[in-house]
């Protein structure tokens, strides 16, 4: 084949990938789990109270891992990680905004496995952003 | 598991990548590297080498020539003819690749593949 010719044929064949790839992202997007996502993350924006306390819980992680990581303990922190965890999955707009978080991973992180399966290679994995361990 | 209708459209997805040519090249070019007897023998004896170099780098026993032999064995692996085969293949899906999950990323709202790949181990 020649050079002009294969360059058509790879042009060509990409743009078909890119459309089939935006119609998976489509009919992904149709599922009830996005849909969940969707509605459970545009209450959770709309809940100044349940935002508040995910901001302190995620500032409570912080400190603790970070005293932790030091290999320190300190029963203060402890304690209010524990309260504001304990808050936040009781508070109904986070508990159902972090429900819909796990659900859409898992089903997300399934599709990436059929995928796998079938391709041969880890399409996420071979292109997610390059990032640090942990 | 994911549901009948999600299973078409991935179906149609790989299709549509298994038509291309940079997506069999990379298929021949991994088939090639991996099952090259000579090849897997200098990237083995190369990963050797390196656990070595490392944890004499801990005690700093290492000697200049352990760095040159381990230089040397990275450099046959490097441009040993199917590597390079190899890299220029995932070079190319790579950017195929990349291009899908921006697609769907960008219909989706999120980075697709920072959230469907398997959760990274240290």
């Amino acid at each position: 084949m020649r050079q002009a010719e294969k360059n058509e044929t790879v042009s060509t064949t990409s743009r078909a990938a890119l459309e089939a790839a935006r119609a998976l992202a489509r009919k992904f997007a149709e599922s009830e789990v996005f849909k969940e996502f969707e509605a459970a993350s545009a209450a959770f924006r709309g809940d100044a109270e349940a935002q508040k306390l995910f901001r302190s819980y995620q500032s409570a992680q912080r400190e603790t891992q970070m005293i932790r990581g030091w290999g320190g303990h300190d029963k203060g922190f402890e304690d209010r990680f524990q309260r504001l965890q304990t808050a936040l999955f009781a508070h109904p707009t986070c508990k159902r905004y972090l429900a819909s978080q796990e659900s859409l991973l898992v089903a997300l992180k399934d599709l990436n496995v059929y995928l796998t399966g079938k391709l041969g290679f880890d399409l996420a994995e071979m292109t997610k952003p390059a990032g640090g361990c942990c | 598991m994911i549901d009948r209708e999600l299973q078409e459209s991935a179906d149609q997805f790989v299709r549509a990548l298994e038509e291309n040519p940079i997506v069999s090249a990379f298929r021949e070019a991994k088939t090639s590297m991996e099952q090259d007897k000579e090849l897997s023998a200098l990237r083995d004896q190369h990963a050797r080498m390196s656990l070595q170099f490392r944890s004499k780098q801990f005690d700093e026993s290492f000697t200049q020539e352990d760095i040159s032999n381990l230089r040397t064995l990275f450099g046959q692996v490097s441009t040993h003819p199917l590597n390079v085969r190899f890299v220029d293949a995932r070079d190319e899906i790579l950017l195929l690749l990349g291009d899908c999950n921006k697609a769907m990323s960008s219909l989706l709202g999120f980075d697709f593949a920072a959230n469907a790949a398997p959760a990274a181990s240290c």
